[in-house]
């Protein structure tokens, strides 16, 4: 009971309000704009947020991600352009209906989906991670080396991408992370003689240039594209009959949201998918969807703003982000000196309570500005690209500069700039390259932790039962994928055989 | 799809394959140059064994990939069927992103956005001059109140 107590007392405070009001906005305004998302919104903000107060800074970067989860359906569903990728699923069924003269509906039904499925995945929140925590009082090194390696192993089932490049471009973030001086032994590696590098190569840099830089070289590419809205978007309260036919999909599909949140490295995009095909694949009106089927634009709009409570549990509970966002909310909370963890629990109860109402208070909000807004936030998308990204680009490089008043994190973040945009056109995403920036300190610190501990014999991390589990999820996060995918070309050539026979 | 094109297809995977296996070993290389310390120092461990291992694993995967660019899953062909040339306005914004720290530097944080802004909105076809003036002024102005009145950031 006592989390729910500080979480209304953080809400019953203007000032938190004042916050959780203004940052909704920004996170809005910025989810409808295509292109920029929640992860390039909060690297942005990473400099500015780490001289803030720390509750205020990280309720601000999770009040943000909330937002700009929801905003991206806004522009998914009236232009037909996912404002974030977590909204690409909306496109399939909220861009129908506003074609069929229903947008306002649409933009309802999103908005009521969207809320409750991030009001009901922050409840599980509030509850779930503390309780993993105390899971994570019984960790030691071993546990954490195979949290971490379960945590990577995640990386296989990303979607969209090849297993293998998502595990190079985890190695490859691995190999970042063990840049500059080793602090056991104090060791130079890969540092080339550059001073600059010898505390490590710069976490925030790298990724406000592999986000922000990579996405506006990407940009350069569609300078012609001209976005049209369809229609005004004035929302419209979805009517009983509405309600009626989604509230049971909604409930599921927040259920899918919440869980995969909080497996590692999923994200709200995954959850969104799932939840979609799984809504198709019960539904009774299966010609309908893609055509403008109401559960279709509902389930994922409820799976990928439950996701945004989920994949804070495995955060703030373990250190392991649950996804690119909270991968940089992560890396803020390491930078003002805050350890994620059962500790956090102890010793911060102010701040998690912080995070869980400015989670809550965002998702109320923007179901206020939806319901009244939606029509502003919609014009928002057509800002000439040609205007707003040389201004993201600049705010990115001074951003880059304030945090050590250095040039030469300039030049990373130009560097990673266009590395990024090349390995994301040889698709090889930025999210796993995060994943192993992060990761990589645990993995090697719990790893030589371990071997002192078991005096050389790190077959002994295997006695550990916790640490087994987690190795053991781990290869099966690996070998999952692939077993499916060897069933289902099994089945395919069985069908094939027997199409053959009955021919 | 034809046989030249699904060899092409071949050939890049191939060479991203050969990318990766060479960039692994570069960097294992370079562990060699690394300082040896003392056991009891190391404590067990030395600071090459963590990036030798990752290396390995990267080289290791960059090989299955080599091995898979000769089997190309249908995911592989429509991923590189997406993918057009880069078009030269894509080189010309990286060059203009690698002039601002140079400008920043040389010239200083304002003149440097004043010059860089309306030249990347021009690049990318901009022709509202009143547009581009009036947004690009409000900017700098946003910049100035942000990092130098509120954040106080000596910028350069």
């Amino acid at each position: 009971m006592e989390p729910f107590l500080l979480v209304l007392q953080f809400l019953a405070d203007p000032y938190n309000l004042m916050i959780i009001a203004g940052g909704t906005l920004v996170g809005l305004i910025v989810g409808a704009l295509p292109g920029l998302g929640s992860v390039i919104l909060i690297a942005l903000m990473l400099p500015f947020v780490v001289r803030m107060d720390p509750t205020t800074g990280i309720a601000l970067c999770a009040i943000v991600y909330c937002a700009t989860t929801y905003g991206g359906s806004i522009t998914a569903i009236l232009i037909n352009t996912p404002g974030t990728p977590a909204a690409a699923m909306t496109t399939f069924d909220g861009y129908p209906m506003a074609q069929k003269g229903e947008a306002g509906r649409a933009l309802g039904i999103a908005t009521f989906s969207s809320a409750i499925g991030g009001i009901l995945g922050i409840l599980v929140m509030i509850v779930a991670t503390p309780l993993l925590a105390q899971v994570a009082y019984h960790f030691g090194p071993a546990e954490f080396f195979a949290l971490a390696v379960f945590g990577m192993s995640m990386l296989a089932s990303i979607s969209g991408n090849s297993m293998v490049k998502n595990f190079i471009g985890g190695a490859f973030g691995l190999i970042l992370a063990t840049v500059g001086t080793d602090l056991t032994t104090g060791v130079e590696r890969f540092t080339f003689g550059q001073p600059d590098l010898y505390e490590g190569i710069a976490v925030v840099q790298i990724m406000i240039g592999i986000f922000a830089g990579g996405e506006l070289l990407r940009q350069a590419t569609q300078t012609k594209v001209k976005r049209e809205l369809v229609a005004d978007g004035v929302t419209k309260l979805p009517s009983l009959q509405d309600f009626k036919a989604i509230w049971k999909t909604v409930l599921r599909a927040t259920g899918i949201g919440t869980f995969i949140g909080i497996l590692p490295a999923e994200g709200g995009k995954v959850a969104a998918m799932i939840a979609y095909n799984e809504e198709m694949r019960w539904s009774k009106n299966k010609d309908q969807f893609g055509k403008g089927a109401i559960e279709g634009l509902a389930a994922p709009e409820a799976a990928n703003n439950a996701a945004t409570g989920g994949t804070m549990v495995p955060t703030l509970a373990l250190g392991i982000p649950g996804g690119g966002s909270t991968a940089i909310i992560l890396t803020a909370m390491l930078i003002l000196g805050l350890r994620p963890g059962p500790a956090l629990f102890a010793e911060q109860p102010d701040l998690l309570a912080g995070i869980f109402g400015a989670m809550l208070g965002a998702n109320i909000c923007f179901l206020i500005y939806g319901m009244v807004g939606a029509k502003f936030f919609s014009r928002i998308t057509l800002i000439p690209t040609t205007i707003l990204w040389p201004c993201v680009i600049c705010l990115a490089a001074l951003g880059a500069f304030s945090l050590q008043q250095s040039m030469f994190d300039v030049g990373v973040m130009v560097f990673f700039a266009i590395l990024g945009f090349f390995l994301n056109r040889h698709g090889f995403a930025p999210a796993p390259i995060v994943m192993g920036l992060i990761l990589g300190e645990l993995i090697e610190t719990s790893l030589k932790q371990s071997y002192l501990i078991y005096d050389g014999n790190l077959w002994a991390i295997l006695q550990q039962p916790i640490a087994l589990v987690f190795l053991l999820l781990s290869v099966l996060g690996v070998c999952g994928p692939l077993i499916a995918k060897a069933i289902g070309a099994y089945r395919a050539n069985q069908a094939a055989l027997l199409t053959g026979n009955d021919e | 799809m034809t046989d030249t094109h699904h060899r092409s297809i071949q050939r890049t995977q191939f060479l991203e394959a050969l990318a990766v296996m060479a960039f692994a070993a570069a960097l294992y290389g370079v562990t060699f140059t690394f300082d040896r310390v003392p056991p009891l120092l190391a404590q067990g461990i030395q600071p090459t064994v963590f990036p030798r291992a990752i290396l390995a694993i990267m080289f290791a995967l960059g090989l299955i990939r080599a091995i898979n660019a000769a089997r190309l899953s249908a995911a592989d062909i429509e991923f590189v069927a997406r993918t057009k040339s880069i078009p030269p306005i894509v080189f010309l914004t990286a060059g203009l992103l690698i002039v601002l720290p140079i400008l920043m530097a040389m010239i200083g944080t304002f003149p440097a956005l004043v010059l860089f802004l309306p030249a990347l909105s021009l690049l990318w076809g901009e022709r509202r001059w009143k547009l581009m003036a009036l947004s690009f002024a409000g900017f700098t102005g946003f910049v100035y109140v942000l990092f130098r009145l509120i954040m106080n950031v000596p910028l350069p």
